[in-house]
């Protein structure tokens, strides 16, 4: 009997100390700190994609590789490579003929951050840059170091190349908006925050998860439930649908603070503050599928007066949603994203045919696809090892994923 | 905050895997096993981590709620018992604010049930517990109310004292932590209440 007891004891015990739990947060460097950048003035837009190319790094490789891509996204200059899956978000300045960066680098499947300096000198290629020309030869120097210390270890960045992008685009798609809280960036996924930095990671579209409101605001929110995974919020408990949307935004918060938005905004903010051309509506609610398709309209109306080249497309990832759809007289014509099989596809029109990334390169279907003017998008792929595979076996046309830096780094860098 | 309860179930642990006297010695009858039942009003007092409030509110979170606990004690210093307690959480009402009408109350309330290991030697009773805790958020506006739940996992500690009466009844006074780690919510609880026992 004492046996069983014990036994018992230890269990209960055992299961109370595993759900002691620490939340790992990876803080984003103050690069304010460095006070590198005051003083300057801002590059030229028109100059900024002068600094765009591949680039090789002599020293401090074992932390960024030898290889590495440089992409402005327009705010900022991102840097991406396949080593540790490390990227650097850099904001710049002209001090005195040079071209000056500070910001910070993490590697995205790991918490280690910290920060960095570079600089063109005129000599370097800052001189013709500043003069609206190409130079001749372009090198980056500078340091990198931990995220509360400032930077001693020394960089180098030589350009090789100009980045290459496939013939006809490609879509790097980040997923949530730009990669999930577990990948713990700087702002919560599924959040306006996100999305506006999602180009910085190296994306061009972004993936987001739709949930409808007690009072049928379509909100953008991943799960079934209020969670702690996903919101910070005493009062909001279980249901999504249980709540008005004024009360969801009195009681809780995303995880990083930013508020719950709603899909309008979210759409709103894609056209007038990103330069992202792709939004994948990840439809979560059935009921909320009308709704969604007149925002769908609304604003895809919207991103063509502005002169934007916006692509919102209906993600159809079940056959509930899917026969919903079809119950519209004009689904058809709307652009949406099949996630079931070919036929579905072709059924409904889809534009886009995206199959899940366990399903393999399927280079068959993915050119009967294309050849009837259909895109073909593989979700979710995230294992470095399968991203490369995909990029160099494959033929899709996008790759929805939550490391864009990485897919970017093989899509910018192919020969 | 760990640390502390790592420590604590450190010595919980240890405890409990040490040899036992036969409680059987304090019991002339020397019956096999008791069966008891103790029910206690509780005063809570919590802390939630990450709270989102309204602009304006009147926000308590020290409330009135109960425990019942069934359980069953062998010849030894260690019983395993049953055990259910309504915990209310805190209660917010909202003075003003842009989003949500004034007059709005919310509750936050948590039923844990659990399967409880309880110590009990020289009156000095500890007890641990893990369970399901079903987990509520009830907002009320004039004759509107909106009830949301939703179900977690936690634990709890407690220790107290317990001052027999009789041979069946006793008082018991305790100190209970509640916890649902996932929730971020702690809950502790000062109780009072009756014990009743039977041997077989």
């Amino acid at each position: 009997m004492m046996r069983h007891t014990i036994l018992i004891a230890s269990l209960c015990l055992s299961v109370l100390s595993l759900s002691c739990g620490t939340e790992l947060q990876v803080i984003v460097p103050d690069v304010e700190s460095l006070q590198y950048l005051d003083g300057t003035t801002p590059v030229p837009i028109g100059q900024r994609r002068l600094l765009e190319g591949i680039f090789q790094i002599d020293d401090a490789s074992q932390r960024f590789g030898t290889t590495v891509v440089l992409k402005h996204d327009g705010e900022t200059l991102s840097m991406f490579s396949a080593r540790n899956v490390s990227y650097m978000v850099l904001q710049s300045g002209i001090k005195d003929s040079t071209i000056r960066f500070a910001g910070y680098w993490r590697f995205a499947q790991g918490s280690e951050t910290g920060l960095c300096i570079l600089e063109i000198s005129p000599d370097d290629g800052a001189r013709d840059i500043l003069n609206g020309q190409r130079p001749k030869s372009l090198t980056l120097r500078g340091f990198t170091g931990g995220p509360s210390e400032r930077p001693r270890i020394p960089v180098t960045m030589k350009y090789q190349r100009a980045i290459k992008a496939r013939t006809g685009g490609f879509w790097i798609i980040a997923h949530r908006g730009g990669g999930r809280n577990s990948d713990r960036l700087p702002y919560s996924e599924n959040s306006l925050e996100l999305i506006r930095y999602a180009s910085k990671l190296g994306a061009n579209g972004v993936e987001i998860d739709i949930k409808l409101t007690k009072d049928r605001v379509p909100i953008l929110y991943h799960d079934a439930t209020f969670n702690t995974r996903l919101v910070d919020g005493e009062y909001l408990v279980g249901d999504i649908a249980n709540y008005t949307y004024p009360q969801i935004l009195a009681l809780g918060t995303l995880k990083n603070g930013e508020k719950i938005p709603t899909l309008e905004e979210s759409l709103k903010t894609i056209v007038e503050r990103t330069l992202l051309s792709y939004v994948w509506l990840d439809v979560k609610d059935v009921t909320a599928m009308d709704t969604i398709i007149a925002l769908q309209r609304k604003y895809l109306a919207y991103a063509a007066s502005k002169g934007r080249q916006l692509e919102i497309a209906f993600g159809l990832p079940d056959e509930t949603l899917y026969n919903r759809f079809r119950e519209r007289s004009d689904y058809s014509n709307i652009p949406s994203i099949c996630e079931l099989g070919v036929e579905q596809t072709r059924t409904v029109n889809a534009t886009v045919y995206a199959p899940r990334w366990t399903l393999g390169t399927q280079p068959d279907i993915v050119k009967d696809m294309q050849k009837e003017k259909r895109r073909c998008f593989v979700w979710t792929l995230d294992q470095p090892e399968f991203i490369v595979k995909y990029m160099q076996e494959g033929d899709f046309d996008g790759i929805l994923t939550n490391y864009p830096t990485l897919v970017a780094y093989y899509q910018y860098v192919q020969p | 905050m760990m640390t502390t309860v790592r420590a604590a179930i450190l010595a919980v642990a240890t405890y409990l895997l040490m040899p036992v006297q036969s409680h059987a010695a304090n019991d002339s009858t020397a019956k096999q096993y008791r069966v008891i039942v103790a029910a206690s009003g509780i005063l809570t007092g919590s802390r939630v981590e990450r709270s989102t409030l309204p602009d304006q509110s009147d926000y308590t979170n020290n409330l009135l709620g109960g425990a019942l606990r069934l359980t069953w004690r062998p010849e030894h210093l260690v019983g395993i018992g049953i055990e259910a307690t309504v915990l209310p959480i805190s209660t917010m009402s909202v003075i003003q604010d842009s989003r949500l009408p004034s007059g709005t109350t919310m509750s936050l309330s948590a039923v844990p049930l659990m399967a409880v290991v309880t110590m009990e030697k020289w009156g000095v009773e500890v007890s641990a517990g893990v369970g399901t805790y079903i987990y509520t958020s009830q907002a009320r506006l004039a004759a509107q109310k909106i009830t949301s739940s939703d179900i977690e996992s936690g634990w709890m500690l407690g220790a107290g004292y317990v001052y027999p009466l009789s041979r069946a009844f006793a008082v018991h006074t305790d100190v209970r932590l509640y916890s649902i780690p996932y929730r971020g919510v702690s809950v502790a609880t000062a109780g009072l209440g009756i014990r009743w026992q039977a041997w077989y």
